[in-house]
């Protein structure tokens, strides 16, 4: 699994599938005040970024990738990437 | 880890061509003959993630394949990329609305069929 | 040759097979839908095949004919005979060049020049196929019309970026314009078609700005559909649009690339409260530019940066204004926008300043130039407007440029050529002319006004009811105002027009391709269920099994050994009892390598029906051809043996056979001539009989003509029965047609036949009845792998002597033995037969040895119906050799056929008798 569930935090790691949107938005729902762990991430699929754009989770850590990072930091309305 | 790609084709010309070429870039190839024979490996022996199909082929063509794949529990979302002829605008547009995920022209280099490959296949 | 050659090499000769037959089914039901298919099919596989390798000439002629085949199948074009001959010829080539690939491995360039004639052959029967694509391109328009891009979006964020970046991507920008704004709207399903849009959006190249937004607002989480697209993605780039529209190939409508104005880099950023602004300094600096005193405005410019310190985002908004005042002088709204940024200290949103209006109908004339090229080419792809819209906006851009400019010459000619380029590709020449009157006109005036009149002419001209929206838009007004003032740089055409020089050679090569709407529909195509094995495999079995046998037979020896020299019965009897098994499995091997080099006479049989055809239409014959056995199988060798002497009997009947439809009818036969090729086989010999119901063999004609030839004497013609007679035509340098014609003649006669069914061990005999026809018949061996010899010595060798050949051994006291004129003779049951000596044969210099009887060893032979004595010093057994060609330089000696491996590893050499008479 490309996302490990621990408690209140998910970690993603390297490139995160479309299999995985049913999971984090399950998970996403009954964890309020969720964070997300992305330091390890290379990719993650469009319906899994529209899921925490809609879901809007913080983002305890930034992708190391900095293409991605510089998407994300658009897409996820955060300033810390920059 | 490596990927796997299931190459359909009937030409064993073209099979061997594209086998060879994704071999040789560390992917790991399967191989069928025509659409029939590939949803069969479909539905039975590892989850390719990414499908290269001709259009032209006895038994069951490219399209339908396409179209057959994409009700098959698991291959939802996997990229399909159609193996086409420049002259084939019309079949490209016919598999896209079914399903599929882009198209290579037919003959194509072994570094431009990376190159696609790269494009839809992320981590590939 | 590399293994994918070989496979395309074995591959390609199949297809070609297959393209034969079914285009011969289709002469006998052109309407079959099925064939058609197939016969599409089976071009475009061998055409995409070719494309892997690089073999221009065979590529280009498959590609022709596969757009005819298309064009068969959709109905454009009809089958017709001339359509088969075309095909068929076109095929034969591609044949030659496979053969000359097999040798050579590589087509010599002598052959381009034959293949643009089948290329062109091929495409005349196409001719008529281009009125349909024009009233097709409507379609495509109309999707090209959707494409109507938004305002810019507001890309404030950019400002996140240092503002010497900004600044140098300004400049760079400014002089080369490489900005683009991409802007991507997946469309719902696209994770259903195994689209990850966002990997898309991220593999835009060289991005200095990005934007993810929600198409629609979000729901709340629990109505989430995650597996609907809802994103747009926005991303600035400094890539050019080419690699772009090759990154979203697949996707292009929902995608919209538009060049960005340098000027959304200048973005003034910094520390706001730096202290109130000079009052006056905005109005002062708007006057001065009102009045055009510039000079004085980036005096008072620089002296307001000195008077603030550097971070302050006062100081940025100079930078940029002084920066803009010297790289876009004549840019005054933009440095207006940015001198009354300063009066609420918010960078300003350059979206506004090309307002909706402007924004807008540049895309108009995206659009509308995207119409005049559509109807231009007819055949424009998705991909392609995409270009040519670049192409005609980046002409009228570059013709804008001052005409002062020294390079003006230069860009005129570049501007001319490009829009050649894109008219002779779309097949309108006719408008060429006026072209060249243009530029000439342009060149002597050294302006570029009369190409642009030709180009907004020449849209005008147009008459497609698509193209009047296009014509309500005037073009160099949006021009002006968009190039002049915030474009301002050419690049961008520059790339376009370099672009589409590259393109024209790709393009012109496609467009025949891309003249097709015709739907495919899918045939069922039944792969045959056999293991293809390149023959040089089996050989090598061959050879193994051939040791194998020699190494076998050894075994007897040795348990001969044990029991005389070792004294060891028991193991000798084991050693014999475990040769029996050796033995058997070794038999049993034998045969079934055997039968894997077995094929069917059908691999000769099916290249007939074409060469009946062929020949019978130039000789205005009608032949109604029947094959019969072709499942009939035989080793390889012998079937492909076959082959030349086959065809060789065919063409004289139906050269010299069979009659004219005028002079059949006139004897009271059908029209149609039958002509029959049966196969069969009887016990370990393959029986072909070619057959017609012709004139047939008249002997007194034949006799003459071998008397005329000096073939025969008078006395032997005198005697000779008609039997007789009709065999000559088998003698050397008999030909009965006084006319040598193109067909079987050229001089050589059925002695060919005869010599090369002799040279695999077989016989050709013929029967013939005036008036009704003639029979030929080849009698073969099964297979020629294995060869039953008897081995003979003389002078201390052995020798080996085909046992096809043998018909008795004889012991021949020496007495009986007479010499008539120089000549050994003797009587064998009343019948005098000639006597040779091998020793003689072989110019060995010594007698023939007799036993104690004094007898002679004599080995009675049958050659060419004459039975002669050979004698040799001893008999020995008859052994089942496997006969090897020799090879190199003894290859070339004649009286032998080859040589074999002995149980004792010693060589036999194996006598070809004929040879050494």
């Amino acid at each position: 699994m490309a996302i490990t569930y621990d408690k209140k935090l998910a970690v993603f790691q390297e490139a995160i599938s479309i299999e995985e949107a049913d999971g984090l938005m399950e998970w996403l729902i009954k964890t309020p005040k969720s964070k997300i762990d992305l330091t390890q991430c290379q990719h993650l699929h469009a319906a899994i970024l529209q899921v925490l754009m809609a879901a809007k989770p913080v983002i305890s850590a930034w992708p190391q990738d900095e293409n991605l990072q510089a998407w994300l930091a658009s897409a996820l309305n955060h300033n810390n990437g920059e | 880890m490596a990927k796997t790609i299931l190459v359909v084709d009937d030409s064993p010309t073209i099979l061997m061509s594209v086998k060879n070429n994704l071999e040789i870039a560390g992917f790991t190839v399967e191989t069928a003959m025509d659409g029939i024979k590939a949803l069969a490996k479909l539905s039975d022996g590892p989850r390719p993630d990414l499908i290269i199909t001709d259009v032209n082929m006895p038994n069951m063509n490219g399209i339908e394949f396409i179209s057959k794949a994409r009700m098959l529990p698991g291959y939802r979302f996997t990229p399909i990329l159609l193996l086409t002829t420049e002259s084939q605008q019309e079949k490209r547009d016919e598999a896209k609305r079914l399903g599929a995920t882009g198209w290579i022209v037919k003959p194509v280099s072994g570094e431009g069929l990376l190159k696609i490959i790269k494009q839809v296949l992320p981590g590939a | 040759m590399t293994p994918l050659l070989e496979q395309f090499m074995s591959e390609a000769r199949d297809v070609l097979q297959g393209i034969s037959e079914k285009l011969m089914q289709l002469e006998a039901e052109p309407n079959s839908r099925e064939t058609i298919n197939e016969l599409f099919r089976l071009v475009h596989t061998l055409k995409g095949n070719s494309g892997l390798f690089e073999f221009p000439e065979m590529t280009r002629v498959l590609h022709a004919g596969e757009d005819l085949m298309d064009a068969v199948r959709d109905g454009r074009v009809n089958y017709s005979q001339m359509l088969a001959d075309r095909l068929l010829d076109a095929m034969d080539f591609v044949n030659l060049l496979l053969d000359e690939i097999e040798i050579n491995g590589e087509i010599g360039t002598n052959h381009v020049q034959h293949g643009l004639q089948q290329t062109e052959l091929l495409r005349q029967l196409l001719g008529t196929a281009t009125a349909k694509t024009v009233e097709n391109s409507g379609a495509t328009v109309a999707k090209a019309v959707k494409k109507i891009h938004k305002k810019l979006p507001n890309m404030a964020s950019l400002v996140a970026l240092p503002e010497a970046q900004r600044m140098a991507l300004y400049e760079q920008s400014i002089s080369v314009n490489t900005l683009h704004l991409v802007q991507y709207v997946p469309e719902h399903e696209c994770f259903f078609k195994g689209e990850d849009p966002f990997f898309q959006a991220r593999q835009i190249p060289q991005t200095i700005w990005h934007s993810v937004q929600a198409v629609e607002p979000w729901p709340v989480m629990a109505e989430l559909d995650a597996y609907c697209c809802n994103l747009e993605f926005q991303a600035l780039t400094a890539t050019s649009p080419d690699d772009l529209y090759e990154l979203f190939r697949y996707t292009p409508e929902q995608v919209s690339i538009n060049a960005v104005p340098a000027i959304v880099m200048a973005l003034p950023s910094g520390e706001p409260n730096g202290g109130p602004v000079y009052g006056d300094f905005v109005v002062d600096a708007l006057a001065l530019l009102e009045a055009g005193d510039i000079a004085k405005l980036i005096n008072v410019s620089n002296t307001m940066l000195e008077l603030h310190s550097p971070n302050l985002w006062l100081s940025s908004a100079l930078r940029w204004l002084l920066l803009v005042l010297k790289l876009e002088p004549n840019n005054h709204s933009a440095q207006r926008i940015l001198i009354e940024s300063f009066n609420h200290l918010v960078a300003p949103n350059w979206a506004d300043l090309t307002p909706n209006v402007e924004i807008e109908s540049l895309e108009e004339v995206t659009v509308a130039a995207t119409l005049d090229t559509e109807v231009v080419t007819n055949v424009a792809t998705n991909d392609d407007s995409f270009a040519l819209n670049f192409i005609l906006q980046a002409q009228r851009q570059i013709l804008h440029l001052p005409d002062s400019d020294t390079w003006l010459v230069g860009r005129l000619n570049s501007v001319a050529a490009t829009l050649t380029a894109i008219h002779i590709n779309a097949g309108r020449q006719d408008v060429l002319p006026t072209l060249q009157d243009a530029l000439a006109e342009a060149l002597t005036a050294s302006t570029a006004a009369p190409l642009l009149m030709w180009l907004d002419d020449y849209a005008m001209q147009a008459n497609t009811p698509a193209l009047n929206a296009a014509n309500k838009v005037e073009p160099g007004v949006v021009q002006g105002k968009l190039v002049g003032e915030v474009l301002e740089g050419a690049s961008l055409s520059q790339n376009v027009a370099t672009r589409l020089d590259i393109n024209q050679n790709e393009a012109s090569t496609d467009i025949d391709a891309d003249m097709k709407f015709g739907r495919r529909s899918e045939d069922s195509y039944s792969a045959p269920k056999t293991l293809k094995v390149d023959q040089v495999k089996i050989d090598i079995l061959m050879n193994l099994i051939g040791e194998m046998v020699v190494a076998k037979n050894s075994l007897p020896y040795l348990a001969g050994l044990a029991e005389t020299q070792y004294g060891v019965r028991e193991l000798g009897r084991e050693i014999k009892s475990q040769y029996a098994v050796i033995n058997r499995i070794a038999e049993e091997m034998q045969d079934a390598i055997m039968q894997v080099r077995m094929m069917p006479v059908s691999f000769i049989f099916q290249r007939f029906p074409r060469l009946v055809r062929d020949t019978s239409r130039k000789l205005e014959k009608i032949v109604n051809l029947v094959l019969e056995g072709e499942e009939t199988e035989a080793d390889k060798n012998i079937v492909e043996a076959l082959a030349d002497p086959l065809i060789h009997i065919v063409r004289n009947s139906l050269d010299h056979g069979l009659e004219t439809p005028e002079v059949r009818r006139a004897t009271g036969k059908p029209e149609a001539g039958k002509l029959t090729i049966r196969a069969s086989q009887e016990s370990n010999r393959v029986y072909i009989e070619i057959s017609d119901d012709g004139k047939g063999i008249n002997p007194d004609v034949v006799k003459r003509k071998a008397y005329e030839k000096g073939i025969i004497d008078e006395a032997t013609m005198e005697r000779m029965t008609d039997q007789e007679a009709v065999n000559l035509v088998f003698a050397a340098g008999f030909s009965t047609t006084e006319i040598i014609s193109d067909l079987s003649g050229r001089g050589v006669g059925m002695d060919v036949v005869r010599s090369a069914v002799e040279k695999v061990n077989g016989t050709v005999s013929i029967e013939s009845e005036v008036g009704k026809g003639t029979l030929i018949r080849l009698s073969l061996p099964l297979s020629m792998a294995i060869t039953n010899v008897m081995i003979v010595e003389s002078a201390d060798q052995a020798f080996g002597v085909p046992m096809g050949m043998v018909v008795e051994t004889v012991r021949v006291p020496k007495s009986n033995i007479r010499t008539i004129k120089n000549h050994k003779t003797m009587v064998l049951r009343g019948r005098i037969i000639p006597l040779l000596s091998l020793n003689d044969l072989l110019a060995v210099d010594a007698p023939q040895l007799a036993n104690e009887n004094e007898e002679l060893a004599m080995l009675v032979v049958q050659i060419n119906n004459e039975s002669i004595g050979i004698l040799v010093d001893e008999f020995r057994e008859t052994v089942d050799i496997i006969l090897k060609p020799m090879t190199g330089i003894i290859g070339g000696l004649g009286g032998y056929s080859g040589s074999a491996l002995l149980g004792d590893g010693s060589v036999l050499m194996v006598l070809n008798l004929k040879e050494l008479f």
